[in-house]
């Protein structure tokens, strides 16, 4: 299958940004057909300039970049926003407040056209739009006299009108509260889905990005610095930054004491694991993150909180370690306990069925194969 | 999904992009030639109407042209011009009646500015809004008549208000003084000091004022540490640009202190380049004119110095909730009725003497006699004049052009400071503000150098005063529009291209509909300060450009105050029209935006 987007080599600076670092420096990637792709990343990492660069709204200092069969960007070539085969969504959408909810949707049909369009050639692709975002009804309604959730989905559908190659959408839900956000994730992938359109996401919201995406790039200071699955990267993030961004973690420092190579004893199948110092103890570990590490490394355990398993009686496997339960915040599917043990503390996500109280003793179970491990 | 599978996980392996692929012909070059060339027709526009003046002001402060005009086989360089105008012990003193007549007024100004904005704001004044009406319609009437409505009250031979107090206290007031000028000044500064000032508080957030007061600090704390400073910009704002105007301009210099002798700056470069008997001294008007531009530049170098530009475009959030109101208690009506006696005193009265003069044949002041005379005559015969007539057409040629002109310039210059990321775009900023740290006057006489000298037929034709004006106003056109563009968000223009708009549609479809409002507002507001405007009618007059400000100026000047004060009143008649066509807010942004 073709790539509907190849990037190769961005770099950008801003102007005027002296010293500062690239925007974007030497990013490169592929986006296949029908793919919705995220650059995940904070405030700052450069995943919105890619973006405008992808929108031609920024001319990259250098790199490649094509949209489906057109070179949009290189040495020599620039083609501007208006001549790219693009829609897009802009963070605070962008409705503009002067025309109707229909006149925003048809003003890219009216753009592409060369001649005048008739009103019934634009109901026919105006309508169907806005009935696939659920708001037919509102096609007289002046734009700013929607909520947010709606200016949102008619930014989507002016986006969508025109049936472009590639959608680019720039933090699209970060301007909505929790609840409409939630159902607007849900919306705008089933829109993808049913369109089938390739689509650029820019997030700093690791639950939007792991929920939305087929494929994620994390940037950090204009660089890509891994990109996955969104289970790849929760599960096996390769830096303790990526691993903090897509979702809670706790992060233990700790040694490399001893390595213990697989074994294969009949039923008893052991996989390679490390055994390593910590400041409460020794753990073992078995993920796959532990391959390059040798005795004597310092290295970091990553642990996502629900993955801990808390015990009131000692059950008889690796890595149990007695814990004394600090605190407990409910929040409604589960319960977030901070725990320590010995001088360490840990946060611990316990399904909200089971409850420990204050001052417990309990016992935390890290299972060695939920336990990352970044060497130093 | 699959293809993305059998991917490697790093994206970064870099195949080479394959070059068969058809390449788009480029756009960019025309996008980026249009951007350009707009960005230079604006610079070179901005250079020719606000440097060309300037070179002439400087060049002719260094020429010898008492016999001639500056640059001519007649003139030759020197500094003579200088030791004039330093040797003299009479600048000293002319500077000193600046200052004295600037600062005073603004203080004055400012002190019942600031009371009555509290007041209104944040008070339970009766009637606020009534109140706020009043003390801003007096904008509506330009300085030269409220003058002209005073010399009529308080001049020391028939002022009628002196035959009043004569008889009763046994003293006069003469309002042909620096006092007399300090206060007309005064009251013809508060309507717009008022507006910048009430506009400021206005959209103070309250909850900054709650805060403090939550944290423990008194009422008079919270004003003290955190209100005014909050205000500071805006008070530092309107105090600049109210400094400026009282020091550029020469209507209440002309009317009030011409006959009690007191000269300022602005009436010593008037009587320079039109002297009552003799040549006019260009040279040395333009030296005046220099010691003019640095008095001004001064504090608006400071000012921006002290606040930065970064607050110059700053869009003002809507969500902010009106803080408490204050109860004045038994001094509720009391303070109403001083501000009553305000209104009457600022507005209502000057008016009614204008009336008063309007219908009557000859002007003596109030009395039986005169009761006995009323007449509409000149209302009636005045307009079979024929320089009536022209300085109406002269007067609305003026300011359609000049409103027009000045706004749609404005509009690119804005457009190119606002949108462009280019390293140039200062230059376009100080160029465009440049003309706000001009004084009028000073304008006036480098724009008449510049045409006596160039090959250009506009000089004697209403024409000069229309380049003249757009380059005064050029500067509050373009903060009127860049604070329209900046408040219109960029995404919007964004989106347009994204949604395949060229930049000419982008402009037609999106940009120009959504600052309309502001644009027709900003029209609005040149073409009454057009209209109001006397200095530039008043310093490029001739026989055939006279408009209305200038006539009523030479009819007064003639004794003929009746005739004055009926075209007065049809001037005033139409700005203050026109100030309430403004929409709401529209004038508080324009000043705020200056």
């Amino acid at each position: 299958m073709p790539a509907a987007i190849q990037v190769r080599n961005l770099h950008h600076r801003y102007r005027g940004a002296g010293d500062h670092p690239p925007a974007v420096g030497d990013v490169s990637f592929d986006v296949p057909e029908n793919q919705f792709f995220t650059l995940l990343g904070p405030s700052g990492c450069g995943k919105t300039t890619t973006l405008r660069c992808l929108a031609g709204l920024e001319r990259p200092d250098s790199g490649e970049i094509r949209l489906g069969d057109v070179v949009v960007v290189s040495d020599r070539h620039f083609v501007p926003t208006h001549k790219r085969d693009i829609g897009m969504v802009f963070q605070d959408y962008a409705v503009w407040p002067h025309m109707t909810v229909f006149e925003n949707v048809a003003f890219p049909l009216r753009m592409a056209s060369r001649r005048r369009m008739r009103m019934a050639e634009l109901r026919d692709k105006v309508i169907p739009m806005l009935e696939l975002m659920g708001m037919e009804r509102l096609e007289k309604r002046r734009a700013n006299q929607l909520s947010g959730g709606q200016q949102q989905r008619l930014s989507l559908a002016r986006a969508l009108v025109r049936e472009p190659q590639v959608l680019l959408l720039d933090e699209p839900l970060s301007s909505l509260d929790a609840r409409l956000r939630a159902r607007m994730r849900g919306e705008l992938r089933r829109v993808q889905r049913q369109l089938g359109i390739t689509t650029v996401f820019v997030t700093h919201d690791q639950v939007e990005a792991l929920s939305l995406s087929n494929w994620i790039a994390v940037m950090n200071d204009g660089e890509i610095v891994q990109a996955g699955r969104p289970r790849d990267l929760y599960f096996h993030p390769k830096t303790e930054f990526v691993g903090n961004l897509v979702g809670a973690a706790n992060l233990i420092p700790g040694q490399v004491v001893s390595i213990e190579e697989p074994t294969d004893e009949g039923d008893s199948v052991a996989p390679r694991a490390a055994i390593i110092e910590t400041a409460f103890g020794v753990v073992k570990c078995c993920d796959v993150s532990i391959e390059e590490l040798s005795v004597g490394d310092a290295c970091s355990l990553l642990v996502r909180p629900e993955s801990i398993v808390m015990h009131r009686e000692r059950p008889e496997r690796d890595n149990i370690f007695l814990s004394k339960v600090e605190m407990g915040l409910f929040v409604g599917d589960a319960v977030e306990h901070e725990i320590s043990i010995g001088e360490s503390t840990l946060n611990v996500s316990v399904p909200a069925q089971i409850r420990f109280r204050r001052g417990e003793k309990a016992f935390a179970e890290i299972p060695p194969l939920n336990c990352v491990v970044f060497g130093q | 999904m699959t293809a993305l599978q059998e991917r490697e996980d790093d994206v970064r392996a870099t195949a080479p992009m394959p070059r068969h692929f058809q390449v788009m012909h480029s756009m960019i070059a025309r996008r980026v030639r249009g951007r350009t060339v707009l960005a230079v027709f604006v610079s070179v526009v901005l250079l020719y109407l606000v440097g060309g003046p300037l070179v002439m002001l400087f060049g002719s402060a260094f020429q010898h042209s008492e016999f001639g005009l500056p640059f001519s086989s007649q003139s030759v360089w020197t500094f003579r011009n200088f030791t004039t105008v330093f040797g003299a012990g009479q600048t000293y003193s002319v500077l000193g009646s600046t200052l004295e007549f600037a600062l005073c007024s603004l203080a004055v100004a400012m002190v019942i500015s600031l009371a009555f904005s509290w007041l209104i704001e944040r008070t339970n004044l009766p009637f606020r809004n009534l109140m706020f009406v009043l003390i801003v319609a007096p904008s509506g009437i330009p300085l030269l008549i409220t003058s002209i409505s005073w010399s009529l009250l308080l001049n020391p031979t028939n002022g009628v208000i002196n035959g009043v107090l004569h008889p009763i206290l046994g003293f006069k007031i003469n309002v042909y003084s620096m006092l007399g000028m300090i206060f007309v000044q005064a009251f013809g500064m508060v309507p717009l000091t008022f507006l910048l000032i009430t506009g400021s508080l206005r959209s103070m957030n309250g909850v900054l004022e709650d805060a403090a007061e939550a944290s423990g600090a008194s009422r008079w704390t919270v004003l003290r540490k955190i209100t005014i400073p909050l205000m500071t910009p805006a008070l530092l704002g309107a105090g600049i640009y109210e400094f400026v105007n009282s020091v550029e301009n020469v209507d209440v210099p002309l009317v009030l202190g011409l006959p009690g002798h007191v000269h300022v700056l602005s009436t010593t470069i008037y009587n320079n380049t039109h002297p009552a008997t003799g040549l006019p001294d260009y040279g040395l008007s333009g030296t005046y004119g220099m010691f003019l531009l640095v008095l001004a530049l001064g504090p608006l170098i400071a000012y921006d110095r002290a606040i930065g530009s970064r607050g110059k475009y700053a869009t003002i959030t809507g969500r902010t909730y009106r803080p408490r109101t204050v109860d004045l208690g038994r001094w509720r009506w009391p303070i109403f009725g001083g501000a009553v006696g305000y209104v009457l005193v600022s507005f209502i009265i000057p008016l009614l003497i204008l009336v008063w003069a309007s219908i009557q044949p000859v002007y003596t002041g109030i009395n039986r006699a005169a009761w006995h005379r009323i007449t509409f005559h000149q209302w009636t015969s005045i307009w079979s004049t024929g320089s009536v007539g022209s300085a109406i057409r002269n007067t609305l040629v003026l300011g359609v052009s000049v409103a027009l002109l000045t706004m749609a310039f404005s509009l690119l210059v804005a457009w190119v400071i606002v949108r462009s990321r280019s390293r140039f775009t200062w230059v376009l900023d100080l160029l465009s503000f440049m003309p706000h740290a001009i004084p009028g006057v000073v304008i006036g006489v480098s724009v008449l150098l510049l045409y006596l000298l160039l090959p250009l037929p506009v000089y004697g034709t209403i024409w000069i005063v229309v380049i003249a004006q757009v380059t005064l106003f050029v500067s509050l056109g373009t903060r009127l529009m860049g604070s329209a563009i900046a408040q219109t968000q960029v995404v919007l223009e964004d989106a347009a291209a994204a949604s395949g708009a060229p930049m000419r549609r982008t402009w037609t479809r999106v940009l120009i509909p959504l600052i309309r409002p502001a644009f027709f507002n900003g029209c609005l507001l040149v073409f009454m300060a057009s209209m109001q405007n006397l200095t530039l009618p008043l310093m490029l007059a001739s026989a055939n450009n006279t408009v209305m400000s200038s006539l009523i100026w030479d009819r007064w000047n003639y004794g003929l105050p009746t005739q004055a004060a009926v075209l007065s009143l049809v001037m005033t008649a139409i700005t203050v029209t026109i100030a309430t066509l403004l929409r709401g807010g529209g004038t508080h942004r324009a000043a705020a935006s200056v």
